[in-house]
């Protein structure tokens, strides 16, 4: 097959952190039999980075300055919620948009700089400029939002009717734009036979089918094929939509190596698409068909993944951190809240600990890098005792980290500390709660007690832990939840992030077949979302689906104040995955990590002659502040669940616009400072304080022009100005 | 401090506080009241954990 020429394609939206494994995997195993043109394209990091450069933002810059729409809204003489959204974003652009647009690529630069990403007031600007850069794209194609985890659109990706008219509709898809003039002349430059799109994530879902139909309007005769987690779950839904049968001409399911091998030979000789097994695909007639099943492969005879082709450079971290699949599956495949048999396998197969040991040595040779994800489910017992080992044997310099079960009878001392002296530096464990009663119905097999006993060795090793925690399981009560967060708080010093969702109710799950035992009386099903998958639901005994996301706020709020990575201005967490690791490997331990960088204070010391450093500042009409606290008053508590976006459905919209009482304008200051990259609102008063340090008046003269009884006020809002570092340090005694 | 707006020259002009307080108020008007705020603007204190966990 060595004329067949094939294009896999990772779309966006996922992280930009690293690459994501599904491509490699796949492009090892074609190139290992005999298919020799495989292009592996991570249109995902390519977009990023496109939309993150200074053309194309100032491209973005430019079309809402010459809106006009800022001066609009801020000579208004009043904003409703609609108003106050909208100013909000615009007004942060008319304030940074140019500083921005001149630093993105610096940003970039800092955070793929082994020197420059590990100097934390640089990584931070660099982080809050690429934040505050994908702000301004998004909002020139309003309500669409693309952040660093994740892009919605206002069109639902659970009806399929909406994405497809998403994926034409230029105003507010800014994909059809990267698409066009980059994507495609790619693709038109490789003229592929075959192109497989890998779909995870529900956010690569219209950014997918936009693609598809950009590809079959170029050429209509290539195949395309969409596989990957999130078609293992919706595909069979899709395929019952004649449109989409117009984009792409087949679904793989589940595992995608035999049957994309499968489908390259169907295509390249010609034959039935019948012969490909676990795929979906539509007839000329209109018909749809189903092939056979056949099991996935023994995962000991797959390859080494191969990430030759993509662009390694790329990912927004100082040094590349790969995945690698040990495993596939999870071998306890009991927790009754799980899916993951519905998009892996089915079974549980695992590497060998030497193909492992290779793996991770041929990977670190020949892509000059020592950080890892191991990309597994669960570590298995006989990984977590024999692999320290075989790492240390071999010789290999790797640090890595992966997700485990709370097993409490292999997590001694010694399986501890080996984990760390082989290199991991940070394990995530599915805790989900404190409560016994919660855990034996989700059938997690683990004791509570026990856990954090496990917890406790894990970080007497050095290793840092992350949980995994649930509220609104069916039956959970409000003390149940509260119970998990307050054990967590209690035990903060064993634990170093947190990862706490609300239940979701889905229909490929265990409890969802079961549902009655679970005391779930009713759901809720939305007759116009075809592709749902999620269920509101109501269960006759524990929270109700509100308390459920009350108790989840109180949940995040609590994190928020009291752990170190979710604190203040950190976002190591929030820049999510490799970072947070990445960092923990080179202060060498949480300990160190908190003490060098997460909790250093700001010298608040004032100078005699306070003096400001060069700030960025605008007057604007109405009261920012005012504005955040509404808009940040508005949020689950208060609109309806829509899944995987929080965005304002158009009759929530409708209702906000109407009863919100409309905002007057009442002036404030917008202050940037350039030199950590934060944005804040000042009073007018407070402004007038900052503006007067100029290093020349002394403190008296500076509050000197307010009366006598606003004097103590304005002493302190120096204070605070240097809390939040809006004054230059004082590096010598004051006089 | 820089602006995109053009810049007053504040050394010429009266010591005065920000427009929306500088006025002189007659003696018969409440006094005017100072809020001295400073307030993070900053959208990204908004991320949900659980759109994080997604990925």
């Amino acid at each position: 097959m060595h004329g067949m020429n094939v294009a896999l394609i990772f779309p966006p939206q996922g992280h930009f952190t690293q690459p994501y494994l599904s491509l490699p995997s796949l492009a090892a195993w074609l190139r290992q039999n005999g298919i020799e043109r495989v292009e592996q394209i991570d249109a995902n990091i390519d977009a990023y980075d496109w939309i993150l450069s200074q053309e194309r933002l100032g491209r973005s810059l430019s079309k809402l300055r010459q809106s006009g729409e800022f001066e609009r809204l801020n000579s208004s003489g009043g904003l409703d919620y609609s108003g106050m959204e909208r100013y909000q974003q615009l007004s942060e652009i008319e304030l940074i948009g140019d500083e921005v647009v001149a630093g993105i690529e610096e940003a970039k630069r800092i955070l793929r700089s082994r020197e420059d990403f590990y100097d934390y007031e640089k990584y931070l600007w660099a982080g809050r400029t690429l934040e505050q850069a994908l702000r301004m794209f998004s909002a020139e194609f309003a309500p669409t939002r693309l952040t660093a985890h994740g892009f919605v659109m206002r069109h639902s990706i659970e009806r399929s009717a909406e994405i497809v008219e998403a994926a034409s509709n230029r105003d507010e898809n800014p994909y059809i734009e990267y698409f066009e003039e980059v994507l495609l002349p790619q693709l038109q430059a490789q003229d592929p036979d075959l192109i497989g799109i890998s779909v995870t994530f529900p956010s690569q879902a219209i950014p997918t089918v936009t693609l598809a139909r950009l590809i079959k309007a170029w050429k209509p005769s290539v195949h395309i094929t969409l596989g990957g987690g999130l078609m293992a779950y919706v595909a069979e839904k899709m395929a019952k939509q004649p449109a989409i049968w117009s984009v792409i001409d087949s679904f793989v399911l589940l595992e995608g190596e035999r049957p994309l091998l499968e489908l390259c030979r169907v295509v390249e000789q010609g034959g039935s698409l019948d012969e490909v097994s676990n795929l979906i695909y539509g007839t000329p007639d209109g018909v749809v068909r189903t092939t056979a099943h056949k099991e996935p492969l023994d995962i000991k005879t797959i390859p080494t993944p191969d990430f030759d082709g993509l662009p390694l450079g790329k990912y927004f971290t100082p040094e590349l951190v790969l995945p690698v699949a040990a495993t596939r599956g999870c071998y306890w495949g009991k927790c009754v809240f799980c899916t993951l048999y519905t998009v892996i396998g089915p079974g549980y197969r695992g590497r060998t600990i030497e193909q492992t040991v290779e793996d991770l040595a041929i990977l670190s040779e020949k892509y000059n890098t020592r950080s890892f994800y191991l990309a597994i489910e669960d570590l298995p017992p006989n990984m977590a005792k024999r692999l320290p080992e075989a790492i240390l044997e071999a010789g290999l310099d790797v640090q890595w980290w992966c997700d485990a079960r709370l097993e409490h009878d292999v997590f001694d001392q010694e399986v501890c500390d080996n984990l760390a002296k082989a290199g991991c530096k940070r394990i995530a464990f599915g805790y989900e709660s404190s409560s016994k009663r919660v855990l034996d119905k989700m059938c997690k097999g683990i004791d509570p007690d026990a856990s954090l006993e496990l917890i406790q060795r894990v970080r007497n090793s050095g290793i840092s832990v992350t949980l995994y925690a649930m509220v609104g399981f069916p039956s959970e009560t409000l003390e149940e939840a509260r119970g998990t967060l307050e054990t967590i708080l209690k035990h903060q010093e064993l634990i170093q992030e947190v990862s706490v969702r609300v239940f979701y109710l889905d229909e490929r799950s265990e409890i969802f077949k079961r549902r009655e035992e679970f005391g779930i009386v009713e759901i809720y099903p939305d007759e116009e979302s075809d592709l749902q998958v999620y269920y509101d639901f109501k269960a006759d005994t524990g929270m109700s689906r509100r308390e459920a996301r009350d108790v989840y706020l109180e949940f995040t709020q609590a994190l928020r104040s009291h752990f170190p990575v979710f604190q203040n201005t950190n976002m190591l967490y929030h820049e999510l995955k490799s970072h947070y690791f990445l960092y923990l490997a080179h202060h060498g331990s949480f300990e160190n990590l908190c003490q060098e960088v997460l909790e250093v204070e700001r010298s608040t010391s004032i100078s005699s002659k306070p003096n400001r450093p060069r700030l960025v500042t605008r007057a604007i009409n109405f009261d920012r502040g005012e504005i955040d606290a509404t808009l940040s008053s508005i949020d689950s508590r208060t609109l309806r669940p829509r899944y995987q976006s929080d965005l304002v459905e158009d009759e929530d919209r409708r209702r906000l616009d109407a009863e919100l009482p409309t905002l007057r304008p009442t002036p404030s200051v917008l202050v940037y400072d350039p030199r950590s990259g934060e944005v804040r609102t000042l009073s007018p008063a407070a402004a007038t304080v900052l503006e007067r340090c100029d290093g020349q008046r002394s403190a008296e003269e500076i509050v000197s022009i307010f009366p006598a009884d606003a004097h103590a006020g304005a002493r302190e809002c120096l204070n605070e100005l240097s809390r939040n570092g809006l004054l230059t340090p004082v590096h010598t005694p004051v006089q | 401090m820089s602006d995109n707006k053009p810049k007053k020259d504040e050394e010429q002009k009266p010591e005065s506080a920000s427009p929306r307080e500088e006025a002189p108020e007659p003696e018969t008007a409440p006094k005017p009241k100072y809020e001295f705020k400073i307030l993070p603007a900053d959208p990204k204190n908004n991320f949900d954990f659980e759109d994080v966990a997604d990925k």
